[in-house]
């Protein structure tokens, strides 16, 4: 053999190896199903967004199958809106049962905010002294308890809470379940507390200076007086709404018959006046201790209410 | 950036032709399927196992795509970009690489292992990976086609230290697989 042929051996040698070596690579990635799929990484984030697309319509449409049942039968409700819209307190309850009870403390304290006081009692009182005031004024009489009778509408009118500062920020699309609690409460308490103030500043600053003047025209006093009736009407109207907001509230944050709260975390709930049924559906490790803290409502005996706290309970193992 | 037009390689026809630079974008749809299993090879003769080889030769791939990128010489970059890839999973952390994706792999990963390559081709690529890394390097280039000035733009260096690379490899294959001996033999035999 020469060097010439040592060579030529060699490279020959290289020469088969580097060609079968790619067979077998060739051979191999086609048994895998060919070469990955190019990574453009414009493509991949189009198609990350697109999966996630996908699956978040899946999931909503999922749920909305799900609360299908639920929302026909309260959009059949007598009491629903003409416009087909399910009234707010509705939509409250529709939230899931866990999120209702995971946020329970924080929804109750915010219609201790946003409700310090019974006011619609309050206006309502006003509107009678008021409707007292126009049965004299028609009458053309003035008692002397009349004015001191004002004074104490003024006082009440203005014992109506101005707008609480919001406590969570004001949202575009109320998806969170705590700021559409607040969002509920908010638009309503806003509307009482502008048309207290408008009859407020209405009594103080028209119908009693008005009154006390040494010649008033019994018809002047009457107009500004049911102008201050209408106002009272309105603000009468609105603390009305925002007791329903609070009572629908009050009732997302407590009913939970039938509700499935076998996965929500109850280590960290208050439940301690909360109502529920047969139907309710417990976490395993709870349901006894529930049971046990629970008592049956006065006015129906399949609904229980949660007594003192269960995890206070403790069972001495004796016993 | 390292893989710019501009560094692209000047290489005077023996395995690419200069043509106007392609936007890399294209050039990735293209070549992607025909390119894709030699690049894998040309890693496994650099010494990458078979892992190794997928992810540097995707990764070279998805640089490709990168917006702005033109390339002239595509053959040439893909591999430059590809080892280059390949020699910063060398430097990875090991708590970076805990988690490997489920991927079907070849039960070898050295093409050492691959029986289904002829038992002398197997020893040939087993002492070609026992080469230093520059040698190996020279020889996969080689092997692949591209010229000794290709080469070395490639890996950096000159072309006069391709040469020697190529020669220093080729002469420890041949004294490995005995043709040197068998050659003095011959000439003793005269």
């Amino acid at each position: 053999m020469s060097i010439r042929s040592g060579t030529d051996r060699l490279n020959a040698l290289l020469s088969s190896a580097h060609e079968q070596l790619g067979v077998v690579v060739y051979d191999t990635l086609m048994g895998q199903g060919g070469p990955p799929e190019l990574r453009d990484p414009d493509r991949a984030l189009g198609q990350l967004l697109a999966a996630a697309h996908r699956h978040i319509g899946a999931a909503v449409t999922k749920r909305i199958a799900q609360h299908g049942d639920g929302v026909r039968a309260s959009e059949l409700a007598p009491d629903s809106s003409t416009s087909g819209q399910m009234p707010v307190g509705d939509m409250l309850m529709q939230r899931p049962a866990a999120v209702r009870l995971k946020y329970r403390n924080q929804a109750l304290r915010l219609t201790q905010v946003y409700w310090q006081q019974n006011s619609e009692s309050l206006i309502l009182e006003a509107r009678h002294r008021v409707q007292e005031l126009i049965a004299n004024l028609e009458e053309e009489t003035l008692p002397s308890s009349s004015l001191s009778s004002l004074e104490r509408v003024s006082a009440h009118l203005g014992s109506v809470p101005e707008l609480p500062k919001r406590q969570t920020p004001l949202p575009v699309v109320a998806f969170d379940y705590l700021e559409a609690v607040e969002d509920h409460l908010f638009t309503h308490a806003a509307r009482l507390a502008h048309e207290a103030q408008t009859s407020r500043r209405l009594l103080n600053t028209e119908l009693l200076p008005y009154l006390c003047e040494p010649e008033t025209s019994w018809l002047g006093a009457l107009e500004i007086s049911q102008d201050l009736a209408d106002d009272l009407y309105l603000a009468h109207r609105e603390a009305a709404m925002l007791s329903r907001a609070v009572t629908a509230v009050r009732r997302a944050s407590s009913n939970f018959c039938g509700a499935d709260l076998r996965s929500a975390d109850l280590n960290s709930a208050q439940l301690q006046g909360i109502e529920w049924d047969a139907a309710t559906a417990w976490p395993t490790e709870w349901e006894e201790r529930i049971r046990r803290a629970s008592q049956a409502t006065r006015e129906d005996q399949t609904v229980l209410v949660v007594g003192i706290e269960p995890q206070g309970i403790n069972v001495s193992a004796d016993t | 950036m390292e893989e710019t037009p501009s560094a692209d390689l000047p290489v005077s026809g023996a395995l690419e032709t200069a043509v106007v630079p392609r936007r890399g974008r294209e050039l990735a749809e293209d070549l992607h399927h025909a390119e894709y299993p030699g690049l894998v090879r040309f890693l496994l003769l650099n010494g990458a196992s078979w892992n190794e080889a997928q992810d540097a030769a995707q990764d070279a791939f998805t640089q490709m795509c990168r917006p702005g990128t033109a390339i002239s010489y595509p053959k040439a970059w893909l591999r430059r970009v590809a080892w280059r890839s390949w020699l910063r999973q060398q430097v990875r952390h090991e708590d970076l690489c805990a988690d490997v994706p489920h991927t079907p792999a070849p039960h070898w990963q050295s093409p050492v292992h691959a029986m289904e390559l002829g038992v002398e081709e197997r020893h040939v690529i087993d002492l070609l990976l026992t080469l230093p890394s520059k040698q190996r390097a020279a020889l996969a280039w080689c092997l692949d086609g591209f010229t000794t000035q290709e080469s070395a733009d490639a890996m950096g260096i000159k072309p006069e230290a391709v040469r020697q690379n190529l020669a220093r490899a080729r002469a420890t294959l041949k004294a490995q697989l005995g043709l040197e001996e068998t050659d003095k033999t011959t000439r003793e035999n005269r």
